[in-house]
């Protein structure tokens, strides 16, 4: 744990060093006198929680809470003041804690034990911020941070997430987002529901870290904005679009784009608003998956082609399992076809 | 929706709580208590997501009720309201959630309460 202390008496600041390491040994201690110097610490280092004293003369605790936390907003705040007129206050600001002096180590112990466990859960929640970002939108959206998944608070704050993200990039007038959403409410009710999911949201993708994924607002419009994040249905487009440079490396692409499409876009969630894309995405798949069987029968190792055939049937986009059947004895070999037949007799 | 009890012996709070948060914030009410002996009752009975509690009531306090609370539902948050600010240090000491000064002010119950559902 990392903590900034500052305190403008030096007998209190030392004796909230003492209590700190009567608390733990192995806390990194940044003690500070003057509360400008500490916004200067502040922006070159962050730390994990600051103990404020509140009565300063250059400016008071709480000024300096929210200067410090416009530059780390995950920052913790505990105060301690000999003031108890100021807790009011520390609530609006989110204070973790407000200890009124003289300091009990009893009391100081469980305000950094509150911390410590605000600490974990946030680790929890962000795992790995510098791992892989990923979105995926074939078959089930999933928004995952190394192994940590995302986990919506409700199925609401999906949606918008999801229809942000469906948006490529283009602001939505929050009206519109309104109609979208809530086609039942009148507008200043929906209003404050979106309001409120944004807000939500915004924590949502804090979690994942980095700033990788960010909700941006301007002139009445959020908008999705992605860094650096692998999203599938882009990788699957990218996919097709080099396949189609009609390379050598063509077939490959090509299996790419078929891996990567692991279901129909937010198959599971069935969001009307997808429909058009959904249907638009699951042609080109088609396409895909018929162009790799073709190059694939082609090749020396016919039998390669089974596999994606199969995958073909299972789509049942020709309706008729018989016409495959003669299709792949024709072109294939009758010893695949019956291969095939096989299969489709253990599926059912 | 997240389930809300709200505590006062005074009705007109209660009423003013509950038009700031119905129909706009994703709460349902699920009983409102004018004293802290049936407030911990329904606590067990009802099980709400948060707690909104006056200080000073006859009979048990909010602190008091606050302080009960704890031992059977450690992890609810409880938001304490009173016109005396000098309660929110007690606040802290009982490790509630929030604390909403009276007269109420409607952003500030809205900040408070959306501020909860990301915790």
């Amino acid at each position: 744990m990392r903590v900034l202390i500052v305190e403008d008496e030096l007998d209190t600041l030392s004796e909230i060093e003492d209590c700190l390491r009567c608390y733990d040994e192995t806390i990194e201690i940044e003690p500070c006198s003057n509360p400008l110097h500490a916004i200067k610490i502040g922006q070159s280092r962050s730390f994990d929680v600051a103990l404020l004293d509140i009565q300063m003369p250059e400016m008071t605790g709480l000024e300096l809470a929210e200067c410090l936390s416009v530059m780390s907003p995950e920052m913790d705040f505990i105060f301690i003041t000999a003031f108890n007129n100021y807790a009011t206050e520390a609530f609006d600001l989110n204070a973790v804690d407000y200890i009124l002096k003289p300091i009990r180590q009893e009391r100081f112990n469980k305000a950094l034990a509150k911390v410590r466990k605000e600490i974990a859960e946030r680790e929890k929640a962000f795992v790995n911020p510098s791992g892989d970002i990923s979105i995926q939108a074939f078959g089930k959206m999933v928004v995952s941070s190394g192994d940590h998944i995302l986990k919506w608070r409700r199925q609401k704050s999906a949606e918008i997430f999801a229809y942000l993200l469906h948006q490529q990039g283009v602001p939505v007038h929050k009206e519109k987002l309104c109609e979208m959403m809530w086609p039942e409410y009148d507008l200043p009710r929906a209003l404050t529901y979106l309001q409120t999911i944004m807000y939500q949201l915004r924590k949502n993708t804090a979690e994942i870290g980095d700033n990788r994924i960010t909700i941006e607002y301007a002139d009445h419009c959020y908008r999705l904005h992605l860094t650096g994040v692998r999203y599938d249905v882009d990788l699957f487009l990218e996919a097709l679009h080099q396949a189609d440079q009609g390379s050598a490396t063509s077939l490959d692409a090509l299996i790419k784009a078929e891996q990567l499409y692991t279901g129909d876009y937010f198959e599971e969630e069935g969001w009307i608003w997808a429909m058009g894309r959904q249907q638009n995405l699951a042609q080109k798949y088609l396409k895909a998956l018929e162009s790799i069987i073709r190059q694939e029968m082609s090749g020396e190792n016919k039998e390669d082609a089974l596999y994606y055939i199969q995958k073909w049937v299972a789509l049942d986009v020709y309706k008729n399992q018989d016409s495959y059947l003669s299709w792949v004895a024709e072109h294939i070999g009758a010893d695949v076809a019956k291969k095939l037949e096989s299969l489709f007799f253990e599926d059912d | 929706m997240f389930g809300i009890m709200l505590v006062d012996d005074e009705r007109h709070f209660i009423d003013e709580l509950e038009d700031m948060i119905k129909g706009e914030l994703p709460f349902t009410i699920l009983g409102n208590c004018f004293n802290g002996v049936t407030a911990l009752n329904a606590v067990r009975d009802l099980n709400p997501d948060v707690l909104i509690t006056d200080v000073l009531m006859p009979g048990m306090s909010g602190l008091e009720l606050a302080r009960k609370i704890r031992n059977i539902k450690p992890d609810l948050p409880i938001i304490l309201m009173s016109d005396n600010p000098s309660y929110a240090v007690n606040g802290y000491e009982l490790g509630v959630s929030g604390f909403l000064l009276k007269p109420l002010a409607k952003d500030k119950v809205h900040e408070t309460l959306n501020r909860l559902l990301c915790v």
